[in-house]
């Protein structure tokens, strides 16, 4: 598994001294994640469950008392936040620059390999279109809506063109239009192989977009779908689902037992589509290929987490705390 | 090095759009031609009261921006939160705050072009011609307190809040200012301790070593070897309180 993990959290702890009078507060206890190469893995908890403090972490702004951060298995240095890009959770840009200035200054600082300098201005233009802020681009960034600023951070994550890309809540403070942008982006940067690490806390983003699932609570990982977790209510391992539309429950058992189609792991009835999930890539296959080739209406065919919001929500559960 | 130049061009960018820019340009040249005026219709010698009148308005509104900028250049971006996105980056927490200070120093660079263009304006103005070196070794040494104020308040803003290292740096300037004099004020009376500690005081922090304001008038000139010295202790002054910042910025948690 450590060969195709981008980045590792290992045994990390962190105890703030808030003042003399006052009790430490346990910010970081004990925690291990894994991040696979290639994969959208989301990092979901309560506020104040760790998840920003882990984040900060990562990137060495917090010190951490215990523990160590691994970049493809050896310690993270500074060369290594080349390939990292950040986007945190509330816009967070020098209010006195134009959105130009902000990509010229994060180029400046990234430096990419694969960018000469002198192509900054196309790469910043690109960039910039994609996101829908070249018409903005001498705006500076004080004069920016939430949303727009929301928009220059991602542009301003991803313009190095980064092998992982942290987003904390990407989506948060965003409209309707905004959300579709947001999520459209993150679903091309995860075609592109981009290993990515979402805190969110939005349900539909982590089983729409993401291949695993870590649950923080209290500082701790309470629920990984990648390994599992002492007290863990149970290690999900279903990761691939085929959601068929027009049919039954009953439909598919028949259609499983006549043509010999291997058991799948669970099935769940949606309103109007029904999902079945498997442990096994191949499985999951043959049971496209079947429903191809009976003209069944195949809605969705892909990676996910493998949990469904019901599961989600109870580890949001009080009673739940490991 | 590429990480310190990419900063220090974006604190530069953003310290020369800062609101408090244009009106310190336009109050130092405004109180430099008033020195001018001032020793026009003084009752003493013209050069003694505009060297004087000059220097204080030169040192004063250069050290104040200084202060102002240094503490904020640390403060906003704490608070924007473009400190932790870009120390997220691959830029060390020494090179951040060396970055910051090189912008600091090519916008207090600018300032001062600016106010030397209001003082050769007074020469012009009184028939005199162009500033001597002389002149522009003086105003470079004031310049050189300026930097050294600048260095003091990022100091004071890597590990304190924006306002008590406003406090603080202000209050280092008027001890600054206030050391030697007092160290020249003690009665024979003073208990040997008490003078001890003020001259160590006087002698490690004293801003009017980079006055040179005294020989603008006279005929001799300062030596080159107490000016090097001086130029080199003003360097040392600025090298130590950059090393104190990046040692405990290194040692803080970054949490906006």
């Amino acid at each position: 598994m450590t060969g195709s993990l981008i980045l590792e959290v290992k045994n990390l702890r962190k105890v703030f001294d808030q003042d003399l009078f006052k009790k430490k507060q346990v910010a970081l206890n004990d925690v291990n994640l894994a991040f696979p190469e290639g994969s959208c893995t989301a990092l979901m908890g309560h506020n104040g469950a760790g998840k920003t403090t882990t984040i900060r972490t990562i990137f060495g702004l917090i010190k951490p008392d215990h523990g160590q951060v691994l970049f493809k298995g050896k310690p993270l240095t500074l060369e290594d936040k080349r390939s990292i890009g950040y986007m945190p959770e509330t816009n967070k840009l020098p209010g006195n620059l134009s959105c130009e200035e902000v990509l010229w200054h994060q180029l400046r600082v990234f430096n990419p390999k694969d960018l000469k300098s002198k192509h900054y201005k196309e790469a910043i233009e690109k960039q910039l279109r994609e996101v829908g802020l070249w018409e903005h681009r001498k705006k500076r960034v004080g004069k920016l809506s939430k949303g727009m600023g929301r928009r220059l951070s991602w542009a301003q994550a991803t313009i190095h063109r980064p092998e992982l890309i942290i987003l904390d809540e990407p989506m948060s403070g965003l409209d309707p239009m905004g959300h579709q942008l947001m999520s459209r982006l993150i679903r091309q940067l995860h075609e592109q192989r981009v290993s990515i690490i979402l805190c969110t806390h939005e349900l539909w983003a982590i089983k729409e977009l993401c291949d695993h699932v870590h649950i923080m609570k209290k500082g701790q990982l309470v629920f990984s779908s990648l390994t599992p977790v002492p007290g863990q209510q149970s290690s999900q391992q279903l990761q691939h689902f085929l959601a068929v539309s027009g049919t039954s429950a009953e439909a598919l058992r028949s259609m499983q037992e006549t043509s010999g189609l291997p058991s799948w792991g669970d099935i769940r009835k949606h309103s109007y589509r029904t999902e079945l999930w498997f442990k096994d890539y191949p499985d999951a296959v043959k049971w496209l290929q079947a429903c191809l080739s009976k003209g069944l209406l195949v809605v969705d065919f892909r990676k996910s987490s493998g949990l469904d919001e019901a599961q989600l929500i109870s580890y949001f559960a009080e009673d739940q705390i490991a | 090095m590429r990480a310190i130049y990419a900063v220090s061009m974006e604190t530069f960018l953003r310290l020369r759009r800062d609101k408090i820019f244009l009106p310190a340009a336009l109050v130092g040249c405004g109180l430099l031609i008033m020195s001018g005026l001032a020793s026009y219709w003084g009752v003493e010698e013209f050069f003694k009261i505009l060297y004087d009148l000059g220097s204080v308005a030169w040192l004063f509104t250069g050290a104040t921006v200084a202060i102002f900028w240094g503490n904020k250049i640390i403060s906003d971006s704490r608070q924007e939160g473009s400190l932790e996105v870009q120390l997220a980056s691959p830029i060390s927490r020494s090179a951040w705050i060396l970055g910051k200070f090189f912008g600091l120093l090519a916008a207090l660079f600018l300032l001062a072009c600016l106010l030397l263009v209001g003082w050769q304006a007074i020469y012009l103005g009184y028939g005199m011609g162009w500033l001597p070196t002389r002149d522009l070794i003086i105003f470079s040494m004031l310049s050189l307190g300026w930097v050294i104020m600048g260095a003091v308040s990022i100091f004071f803003a890597s590990l304190a809040t924006a306002a008590i290292a406003l406090f603080c740096s202000i209050w280092l300037f008027i001890c600054g200012l206030l050391s030697a004099p007092i160290m020249q004020a003690l009665s024979p009376e003073t208990p040997a301790g008490t003078r001890k500690a003020v001259e160590l005081l006087a002698g490690f922090w004293n801003l009017h070593l980079f006055n040179l304001s005294g020989y603008g008038i006279g005929k001799d000139f300062i030596s080159q070897a107490e000016l090097l010295s001086r130029v080199g202790y003003g360097c040392l002054l600025v090298g130590v309180f950059l090393s104190l910042s990046c040692y405990f910025f290194n040692r803080r948690d970054i949490v906006s």
